[in-house]
């Protein structure tokens, strides 16, 4: 039987590093933090699921010699081929991070496919911070930032032009993001919101902790916790940097924050986000019923 | 394309071709290959005598005496035991896509089914035999191969060497193509004009550009290999030996077609020149800042560490 996989799936900038770090820190159990640079030496992490790398030496010919129509028609095989072969006896859990919308690859299969899933862990975050923290990570203007999250055609490293280390990526718009992942019943997910991780981080990463079916020690979480703090990673990064920053200037770790759109955010800005996403963001309870944004320390509250 | 025969050398082997391979060096010895056109079957089991299949992916099928390769709207192609290819070309107007996927994919596998050892390697000719750059693809093997030969060194391949072994069990590298496959922002940085140059396949920002001034046509003993790493968090270039075991798996993990060997039946054979190769080179792991402005500083690290 095969091996499966529980995917940390979000929209870009909505918490997946943190995810991640956390996840590292809880198995590895040391005594330290876990480098941020070496994330995926745990053999329980998988690479992303668009790794160019992986593509290449499991299909043999080269993604780059190969239509994007095809690259994409052959990364569910490629997954189910690496899953037969992987040491899966080596964790008995397996992660991978996804940024793509959960799309069909060919008529024949979802590039995520449902038989090779053990979950989707979905990480979703307000859009108003996930446009500032978009454009500060890809070196764009917010006002870009927004355009991209409302493109549902949108994707990355798609052009002709330059080399990606990683495949095409398919995310569509934020809102569009969100519903393929959440309202497909083939999957069972567990949606975690970056403001539930930043406000009540116990409660909300003991449930995570539970979904994966990981033991859940109370000390070991709490752990994991404070060794992924945002201060943490700061820290970490102005030492020694961090290998997954993308643009030229900006921090990965920049603020970490919940809100800070307020200070930021013009109010075209705000309305175009609410006109382009606002039922999702009333369905996720970042907008009341008036389509006004909420106060992010409800956030603190237990449902 | 001409269905005029052609006489090409590749790699170490003389080629006989129908079809046109422009890429490729002339030459006038008897053959070792044959290319033709013709219609292949869709499947290793439609075609008599092709071995029992052992492995198969959506793109390609492969038995113990052949390899089957199709890209849809491209080409289906064959390769036989080493000897033969056979071309049947779908869309019928793609000359660059089945040159391109011959080269790259189908070529590596009939060379491995002759018991060679094709690597994604860059091979540059010092005093005494050449040193290979591996890495994967983008990792930066064509723009130091392209650099060196700007500083002068004779180039015996950008991108994908072919390896055989002389009577002592020598690995020797054989010379591929005489052009540097680039993108645009290395041609940029070296100051290399891209204006008319032909495009690579499928990818716009991608050039080839010749190499025939400083191209090696002679085969060269393989002393050293570096392997190519990116550091991301730091400007200094370092020159690390991979030792024992780790050698033959950095081998394995650069051997172009690698996944088809356990189809075919070839892993002792991969083996075996694998650790004939760890015998006689020493590889390296060269861990160096990508950027283009470090690239002169990784050359000098490079050429002080050979003493070159």
């Amino acid at each position: 039987m095969n091996a499966k996989v529980y995917w940390l799936a979000s929209y870009p900038k909505s918490g997946n590093t943190w995810i991640r770090i956390f996840l590292a820190n809880l198995l590895e159990e040391k005594q330290q933090p876990v480098d941020i640079n070496r994330l995926n030496k745990h053999p329980a992490f998988l690479p992303i699921a668009t790794d160019r790398k992986q593509f290449d030496r499991t299909v043999g010919v080269l993604s780059e010699d190969l239509s994007q129509e095809t690259v994409l028609r052959l990364r569910p095989w490629v997954l189910r081929r690496c899953l037969q072969r992987s040491s899966a006896q080596q964790s008995p859990v397996l992660f991978s991070k996804a940024h793509d919308a959960n799309i069909t690859a060919s008529a024949e299969e979802r590039l995520y496919p449902p038989d090779l899933t053990s979950g989707v862990l979905y990480i979703v975050r307000s859009p108003f911070d996930v446009a500032i923290s978009y454009s500060h990570h890809y070196n764009i203007s917010i006002d870009q930032a927004i355009h991209e999250m409302a493109d549902i055609h949108y994707g990355w490293n798609r052009s002709e032009d330059k080399y990606y280390l990683q495949l095409a990526g398919y995310h569509s718009s934020w809102s569009k993001h969100i519903l393929s992942w959440l309202d497909h019943a083939d999957y069972r997910v567990h949606l975690v919101r970056f403001e539930e991780m930043k406000y009540r981080p116990r409660e909300t990463f003991q449930s995570i902790v539970r979904f994966f079916g990981l033991p859940h020690n109370d000390t070991a979480i709490q752990q994991a916790i404070q060794f992924s703090q945002f201060k943490e990673l700061k820290k970490q990064e102005e030492r020694v940097g961090f290998s997954e920053r993308v643009a030229k200037k900006a921090r990965f770790f920049r603020k970490g924050e919940a809100g800070a759109w307020r200070e930021i955010l013009t109010s075209d800005q705000i309305q175009q986000i609410i006109q382009d996403h606002g039922p999702v963001m009333q369905r996720l309870g970042y907008l009341d019923q008036h389509n006004n944004p909420i106060d992010e320390t409800i956030w603190s509250q237990s449902p | 394309m001409a269905n005029l025969v052609q006489h090409y050398a590749l790699g170490g082997l003389n080629i006989q071709s129908e079809i046109a391979l422009p890429a490729l060096q002339t030459q006038n010895r008897s053959h070792d290959v044959t290319i033709c056109t013709g219609i292949v079957a869709k499947t290793l089991e439609d075609i008599a005598d092709s071995g029992q299949l052992f492995d198969q992916s959506p793109l390609w099928e492969v038995s113990s005496r052949c390899f089957l390769l199709y890209i849809p709207k491209v080409a289906r192609i064959l390769a036989i035991e080493g000897k033969e290819i056979v071309i049947d070309p779908l869309s019928g107007d793609d000359p660059q896509g089945m040159q391109t996927l011959l080269l790259n994919t189908v070529f590596p596998v009939l060379c491995l089914q002759r018991g060679l050892l094709p690597l994604h390697m860059s091979a540059v000719a010092v005093d005494g035999g050449c040193i290979g750059f591996t890495g994967q693809s983008g990792a930066g093997k064509s723009t130091l191969a392209a650099y060196l030969e700007k500083q002068g060194y004779s180039v015996l391949s950008d991108d994908l060497c072919v390896v055989s072994f002389d009577q002592q069990g020598m690995p020797i590298v054989h010379p591929w193509i005489p052009y540097f496959r680039l993108w645009k922002k290395s041609l940029d940085a070296m100051e290399i004009d891209s204006h008319d140059r032909l495009r690579a396949w499928r990818k716009k920002g991608k050039y080839y550009i010749p190499t025939d001034r400083n191209f090696s046509t002679q085969p060269q003993k393989l002393l050293n290999i570096f392997h190519l790493r990116e550091n991301r968090l730091s400007s200094e270039t370092t020159i690390e030996q991979v030792q024992g075991m780790k050698s033959m798996m950095l081998l394995n993990q650069h051997t172009v077609m690698a996944i088809t060997l356990s189809g075919m039946k070839q892993q002792k054979e991969q083996f075996e020149n694998c650790s004939r190769l760890c015998r006689f080179t020493k590889l390296f792991h060269l861990s160096r800042h990508k950027k283009f402005q470090y690239l002169p500083d990784t050359v000098q690290t490079i050429q002080s560490f050979l003493h070159i």
